[in-house]
Parts: C-alpha cells; structure tokens; sequence
C-alpha cells in the first residue's frame, strides 16, 4: 500500500518536473524576443538591456532555470512583465474565483453525470437512454462560449434572474458554474454509461442475477462497485476539461479567476503571468490525479496488496 | 478504454481481411446506419451541405465578407443582408460563408501537422522499443499531461496569437494522440510474419517501418482523424473567441462569435448564426465519431 503510493507521489513529481521544464524551455525558444516585442521597435538597445537585467533574462539559462525552482519553491512566481506587479499576489487573488466556480461546476457535474450515466445504462435503449444519449450528444458538441452566451441571453436578458458578468454576488456564480457542469456533465454521463454498460455485461452480473438479488442491489452494489475504478479514473481526466473549460467560461463571465488572467496575459505576451497560472491549473490537475489515485487503491484491494 | 480497444482492433482487423476489404466493410455498415438513422442522414446532409460551401464559398456569398456597411451596422436579417449586419456592417451570412473555409483549413492544417510529426515518431517508438520508445512516450505523456486547452495556450503565448500559429498549436497538442495510434499499430504489425520475412530477406529497419508497416497502420489513422478533426475545429473556434486565435475582422466563426458577445443585448442575431454554425457542425462530426466507433469496437458491436 505504502510503496503504491510512493510510486504514485514519485510519479506526479517527475510528471510535474517535467511540465515546467517544457514550459520554461517553450517560453525561452519562443521565436521573436519577448523583450523588444514588449517595448516596441523604437525601444534602443541600452532600453532592452536595462530590461532584460531587471527581469534576470541576461543570465546564462542553466541559471535561470536554477532560478525558477528557487523561486517556485517559495511560490514566488516573479514580476509581471506588463504592469510590474507581483504575479504571486494576483495568482492567489484569482486561483480563490476558480477554485470556487470549478469546485461547484465538478460537484453538480458529477451529480449529473452519474446519476443520468446508471440510469441510462440500465435502462439500455428505452426512453430515458435514448433522451439522455441526445441531450448529451448535443452537450458535448456546444462548444463552453455558445452554452454560456446563450444561457447568458436567457438568463440574464430575456428571464432577468443572473448577472450577466463579474463576481459581484453569489448569484453571479450560478450561470458560469451551470455553463462549466453542464459541458462537463455531457461527457461525463457517455463514460459513465460505458462503463457501467461493461460491467453489467461481465458474467459476475449474471450470476448475482442468477442467485435471486434484486435488481437494485445487483445495480448500486455490485455493479456500481465494479464500475467505480473506472468511473473514478474518468472523473480525475474530466477533472483536466473542466480547468480548460474554465479558461472559456471565465472570459464568457467576465469572472475573475486564473483563466481570465491567463489569456490577458497570453496577448500581451506577460510571460511570468501565464507562467503562473499553467503550473496552477496543471498543478491541481496532477495533485487530483494523483488523490484520484489514492482513492482507489482505498477501494479496490487488488490495486493494494500488488 | 474505448481508445484503446479500437485502436487494436482496426490493425487486427486490416490484417485479418486487407486494407481494401476493410474500408468495404465499414461502407456497408455506414450504408446500413444511414438507412436506420434519422440523426446519421442528418449530419450527413449538414456536412455535404458544408463541403459545397467551402468549395463555391466566393460564388455563393452575397457580398464581401469584409466590406464595411457603416450606414447598415447591426442591422436584423433582410432581403439585402440574410442573416443581417454585425457592427461594422458586414454581413454575416457572407463571413459565415468564408468562415467554412478558413475553419476547415484550420483543422486541416492542424491534423496534417499533428499527423507529420505523430505518426514517425509513434511508428519508431512501437518497431524499435526499447529507449527510444521510452523516451518518446514520456515526452508525448507530458504533453498529454496538460489539462485540456492549457498547452495549445503555452503554445500559443510562445508564437502569440495569430490564425496560423493556431493551427500550429493545435497541431501541435493533437500529435501525441497520433503518436500513440501508430504506435499501438506499430506494436501488432511488427509480430507478423510477413515483417520477420522482410527482416530476414535483408531489408533495413527505416525501410520496413516505411514500406510495411506503415502502410498497414493507415486506416486506423484514417478512421480517428475525422474525430480529432472535429476537436481541431473546435478548439479553433475557442481560440477564436478567446481572440488567441484569428484576430478580429478576419471571418473565422470563433472571432465572430466574441464579436457578436459585445452585442449580445443588443443585437442578438450577430451572436446567434455564427453559433448555431458551430454548433451544428460540431454535432455533425460528433454523430458521424459515434457512428464509426460503433461500427469499429467490436464489443459493442458483440451486444448488439
């Protein structure tokens, strides 16, 4: 169990090695010198010189690189290059709005997911299964930006019960997290369904049938407990979609979070802002994975005692 | 698990029946789901519908998709402007037009980058192993390891935001996928017979890879890239919108959609044609993903 884990938390660490040294060396190879991009072509040399020495880009790599994890370490994610301001204060000023709408988003999501996902595997081809596989089929083809601007023109237009934009109240959070679950939940209830549907094909399901269980329990006990190994390892990847959808759904909002930051920060090529919010959103993108991880080897004794 | 299991399969399968019997085998069951569908006739009609456009797009468009109209700006659909004018004046229905063929290069491009860069390094990693295949494969989790969006925006903050340098990026973080399809192709080929004979009649590692393995690790490819297709379109349009991708009057849905945010309240019908565009487009391809991988994994098929 111990040395599971451990293998698990080595892995989520080289995996995490690995992300920021891709982005520190696509950040640096960047065609173009972000410098002089940044000041424009009229900016002379002694300009970019005095900037490239405050910002530490004049330094060797290796150093620079060296630098990075020190700075990492103590959550010191530099200054910003457009505006001169500490990154790590807006970092955490934001993750708070992101945290709160993908928190809220995941648990609705996963409400829906898989509750529709059971239902519409045990009532294969009828009805419900049948609505559900349309509804979801649309679900995951509305791109985040038409779902929210279009529950946006419902709710906040023509029904004047949400905020259209920003983070003003509590109920400024209903419409961006419904969009963010919504999308997620479309996804989630197709693999929830194909999972399930796999399970109660095995001839375990038959023979629990067989020795006379009632439906129900062969569904929410056997099957389901059979089913959560997969279910759990879809719900960590979803995890990774709704960050992304996020991204979308904070610019459809106007909400104040990591994703807004982020894409300001991609146009005006703000380097250590967007720096800062990808080691954020794959960072809790991989400590999920990895909880995800501890979850099951909790449930599944055979991933245990390997 | 899907992935995977369809991945296997379709290389078994060419295997077991030829390429050519193969592409017969899924006509037939496209035939018979065309017959049985109402939603597969749909996305069918829609996608032809589609393919016209982008082919007769400058015959079709009523006017010039970037010609400013300031005495008509924002106006409602008419006989002059079909599905009316954003704030500037042009029409939509003509930017529409000339979308569909900016989106669908788009996600050609993309495809064709991913495909360029995948395909080589999944089909080495599967025929040599060993730590060539380690190496790659871990370089190709990395990049999978990023959540969804996250590395096409690294990406894209590295070259900065253009049309073109989106396709890039997206192809960019479409090429692991095809990575480890060849890969998985690479791995089953390699155990026949026919590549031990080629092996022992001499020929080099570099030209087996290239003149039998590969070959035979096609139609897989083929078969996933109208899904990855489909995410590509997709994630240009979110580009799009985002503004990280085509940048404003250039007609590309997704820029237009952002366009049309602005007026929202105002004047919805700028915000309603270029979304519903991407969203029936969007369902097309998702219906035709579903119809393929029906037909190609074999055990829903054994249930059915």
């Amino acid at each position: 169990m111990f040395k599971h884990i451990l293998s698990r938390v080595i892995r989520a660490v080289i995996t995490l090695v690995l992300l920021v040294s891709f982005i520190f060396i696509a950040m640096h190879y960047a065609p173009g010198d972000p410098v002089t991009t940044m000041l424009g072509a009229g900016a002379g040399p002694e300009k970019i010189k005095a900037m490239k020495h405050k910002y530490g880009l004049d330094k060797p790599l290796a150093y620079q690189y060296v630098d990075l994890w020190q700075r990492m370490i103590r959550a010191d994610f530099g200054i910003s290059w457009k505006t001169g301001t500490n990154v790590s204060q807006r970092l955490f000023r934001s993750i708070k709005y992101t945290l709160m709408l993908a928190s809220t988003a995941m648990v609705i999501a996963t409400a829906i997911g898989i509750l529709a996902g059971i239902v519409s595997a045990t009532k294969r081809d009828k009805l419900f299964d049948a609505t559900t596989r349309s509804i979801t089929l649309v679900g995951i083809s509305l791109p985040t930006f038409v779902l929210g601007l279009g529950l946006m023109y419902i709710f906040a237009y023509v029904v004047d019960w949400f905020p259209s934009s920003g983070a003003t109240s509590l109920k400024s959070l209903v419409l961006p997290a419904i969009t963010l679950s919504l999308w997620v939940a479309g996804s989630l209830t197709r693999l929830v369904r194909s999972a399930m549907l796999d399970v109660l094909n095995e001839d375990y399901i038959t023979g629990a049938r067989a020795k006379g269980f009632s439906e129900r329990f062969v569904v929410y006990k056997v099957a389901l407990k059979n089913a959560g190994v997969t279910i759990l390892t879809v719900l960590g990847l979803q995890f990774g979609l709704l960050l992304g959808g996020s991204v979308i759904t904070e610019v459809v909002f106007s909400w104040p979070g990591l994703g807004q930051l982020m894409v300001e920060g991609v146009k005006s090529r703000d380097t250590p802002v967007v720096q800062g919010c990808v080691l954020f959103f794959a960072g809790g993108f991989i400590v999920v994975n990895l909880l995800v991880d501890f979850i099951y080897s909790y449930i599944d004794p055979r991933i245990r005692y390997q | 698990m899907l992935t995977c299991s369809l991945t296997l399969f379709i290389p078994t399968l060419t295997l077991e029946l030829g390429t050519n019997s193969m592409f017969k085998f899924i006509t037939q069951a496209i035939k018979r789901s065309l017959r049985r569908s109402k939603l597969a006739r749909f996305s069918t009609g829609y996608l032809i519908l589609l393919l016209v456009i982008i082919i007769f797009g400058p015959y079709l468009a009523p006017s010039d998709p970037l010609a400013l109209d300031l005495e008509h700006t924002v106006q409602p659909p008419s006989m002059e402007y079909p599905f009316g004018t954003d704030g500037m004046g042009r029409c939509i229905l003509s930017r529409i037009i000339y979308g569909a063929r900016l989106t669908s290069l788009a996600g050609f491009v993309a495809i064709l980058v991913g495909m360029t860069v995948g395909i080589p390094l999944g089909l080495i990693s599967g025929y040599c192993r060993g730590k060539i295949d380690t190496v790659i494969m871990m370089g190709m989790e990395t990049l999978m390891g990023f959540p969804y969006l996250l590395l096409v925006i690294v990406l894209i903050t590295m070259l900065g935001p253009s049309l073109p340098n989106a396709m890039v990026a997206i192809g960019i973080w479409i090429m692991p996928y095809y990575t480890r399809l060849a890969r998985a192709s690479a791995l089953s080929i390699k155990e026949q017979e026919f590549i031990e004979a080629a092996r022992m009649s001499g020929e080099s590692n570099f030209s087996i890879i290239l003149r039998y393995i590969f070959p035979n690790s096609i139609s897989p490819i083929i078969v996933w890239s109208t899904i990855y297709y489909a995410r590509a379109i997709l994630m240009a349009a979110g580009l799009g919108f985002l503004g990280l991708g085509a940048q404003p009057p250039i007609p590309e849905w997704g820029a237009m959609t952002a366009i049309g945010r602005e007026y929202i309240f105002v004047a919805p019908h700028v915000l309603f044609f270029p979304s519903i565009i991407i969203l029936l487009t969007a369902l097309s391809f998702n219906i035709w993903g579903d119809l393929l991988r029906d037909i190609l994994d074999p055990r829903l098929r054994g249930m059915e």
